[in-house]
């Protein structure tokens, strides 16, 4: 399978910290990967490095057979890499249906003149985009909180207006930091069987970062494995799940008496 | 006090906090987007009021009849051109800086326009009285005098907020730029392109601070490279009144500001002046975000 992207040598440094050393993927086109490790391991950086919100001090980073290093955030959005965030930043004062239309608005060609105007244009990409974000938000069961203000939504519901809202960029690949952050079992449940079928449904790449194994183990077909900005292992997940140096570093050293 | 609190009063208060409004919908906007106070904002003000003084005068000097609306799209033009250059020549390079830094830099720009614009030989610090752009009438109704002047600056106004309302609540621009006030890394990687969203906000609020320059100029007309400190202090308290960021909340500071110091200063002329800030300092010791500020929490 074709390779949508590819890190190669990234390596990034917080002034003398190193953040992330020598991390390489090969991410083939229609897959569901996942990066795992303990807190502080880096893996957010690496979603950070792949956005443009931090340009790597060294390494590449080619999407799509095009080297996108340190380009700007906006413009990689515009290649079709879409995010979700660990720490929820959906904009709390806009409604769930303006928070998925503004992240399609930066698509249309709508200039001011036609909104102002009222043009047929205006009006018919008004409507298109309507009806998309309503179908998108009725995917993700929110079509009854459409005119709700984001920040008066539950935590569960707002986890999934932000993944609607990184799909409504019309994304290749899509990048859930953490998407079962703050879960109970069993919207994770549901959160995995979601993932699964918006993969299907959009065609899409999808890379997680998590921090639960259960979620991870259940549905990535790859994982990778970081500690302290390193590689420790990286291969299917049951493969991943009996590695000591796995075990090791999730649940430390044992010690033998 | 029979004759201190009329009607009159009030039309002239109306009349004084139209101007305001424009000009503090320029800092709250700004605030809103950056999180910058723009202290060089009346000064842009007074860009836009020598700009219509130049642009009058030369069609005056060669008897070609202007349009008014040229006029004021000529000098709502010229300081949004000020505005933008401020921003792309001084607040741009210190965005991700610390803040106190671009605050800085904001006085010494404002300092900078004053200073420069009274050091020019066509302009110099005296007073110039500014052409008469459109003649005065006086409309008496009962015991009421009515300037058109102050139905040109009310109108003014309003139409220019009305179309910041729309653009604000409509348009894709507004909602972006709405998007970045709150959260600019997360707009950023919804595809925004932010510098450009917070260029437009210096655009649109210097084109209002302008419009204020050119109603300022008509209503009172004097003009000096000094005259925007005073109306911009106290449309950026018009701005921290009504909570600032928030659009709304500068429109009603400013009318409030406008009336009390109009009713103040038909009482005491040096009264004028101090008692909007008063009221600043009482509706701030009760409501600290300003009257339609939202709280928010700062995270830690």
């Amino acid at each position: 399978m074709e390779t949508i992207l590819s890190l190669q040598g990234l390596t990034h440094y917080f002034g003398g910290l190193r953040a992330v050393h020598d991390f390489n993927l090969e991410l083939p086109q229609g897959a569901l990967w996942g990066l795992i490790g303990p807190n502080g391991a880096g893996k957010t950086t690496i979603f950070n490095l792949i956005t443009g919100v931090y340009k790597p001090t060294e390494g590449k980073i080619i999407f799509n057979g095009e080297d996108i290093t340190g380009l700007k955030s906006h413009l990689i959005v515009e290649k079709g890499i879409a995010r979700t965030f660990q720490n929820l930043r959906v904009f709390n004062g806009l409604t769930a249906l303006d928070n998925i239309r503004i992240a399609r608005q930066a698509k249309n060609n709508i200039s001011l003149f036609d909104s102002f105007l009222y043009t047929r244009k205006f009006y018919e990409e008004e409507k298109q985009a309507k009806e998309e974000a309503m179908e998108l938000l009725k995917i993700f069961n929110l079509q009854s909180r459409a005119y709700t203000l984001a920040k008066n939504l539950p935590y569960g519901e707002l986890r999934r207006l932000e993944i609607a809202r990184a799909l409504a960029t019309h994304p290749k690949l899509v990048l859930l930091d953490e998407p079962a952050a703050g879960m109970n079992p069993r919207e994770v449940g549901n959160l995995m069987d979601l993932i699964h079928w918006i993969r299907e449904q959009f065609k899409i790449t999808i890379f997680l970062v998590e921090h639960q194994m259960r979620v991870v183990m259940g549905i990535c077909e790859r994982i990778k494995v970081l500690d302290f900005g390193e590689t420790i292992c990286d291969g299917s997940p049951e493969y991943v799940k009996c590695d000591p140096k796995v075990i090791e570093a999730y649940l430390g050293r044992v010690e033998n008496a | 006090m029979g004759e201190i609190f009329n009607l009159q009063q009030l039309i002239n208060g109306i009349q004084l906090g139209s101007i305001y409004a424009l000009i503090s919908l320029g800092y709250t906007m700004v605030y809103g987007i950056v999180r910058l106070i723009n202290f060089a904002h009346g000064d842009f003000y007074m860009v836009g009021a020598y700009a219509a003084y130049f642009i009058v005068n030369f069609a005056l000097a060669r008897h070609v009849n202007i349009p008014v609306v040229f006029v004021f799209a000529a000098s709502m033009g010229a300081s949004a051109l000020i505005a933008m250059a401020a921003n792309r020549i001084a607040y741009r390079p210190l965005r991700y800086k610390p803040r106190l830094s671009a605050l800085i830099t904001a006085l010494g720009v404002s300092m900078f326009l004053e200073y420069f614009f009274s050091a020019l030989p066509f302009i110099g610090p005296s007073f110039r009285s500014f052409p008469e752009l459109i003649t005065q009438r006086i409309f008496t109704i009962g015991n009421i005098k009515i300037s058109n002047y102050a139905i040109v600056d009310v109108a003014v106004s309003a139409v220019l907020m009305i179309f910041l309302t729309y653009l604000v609540r409509r348009t894709k621009v507004g909602m972006a730029m709405r998007a970045v006030s709150q959260d600019k890394d997360a707009a950023r990687l919804m595809g925004i392109n932010i510098e450009s969203i917070i260029t437009i906000t210096f655009l649109i609020g210097g084109a209002f601070a302008g419009a204020a320059g050119i109603l300022a100029g008509i209503t009172y007309p004097r003009i000096y490279p000094y005259m925007g400190i005073l109306p911009g202090i106290k449309a950026f308290t018009a701005a921290v009144l009504g909570g600032i960021g928030n659009i709304p909340g500068a429109m009603l500071g400013s009318y409030i500001m406008g009336i009390s110091e109009t009713f103040a200063t038909a009482y005491n002329s040096l009264l004028g002046e101090g008692i909007a800030f008063a009221i600043l300092i009482i509706v701030l010791l009760f409501r600290p975000q300003g009257l339609l500020g939202e709280v928010t929490a700062e995270k830690v």
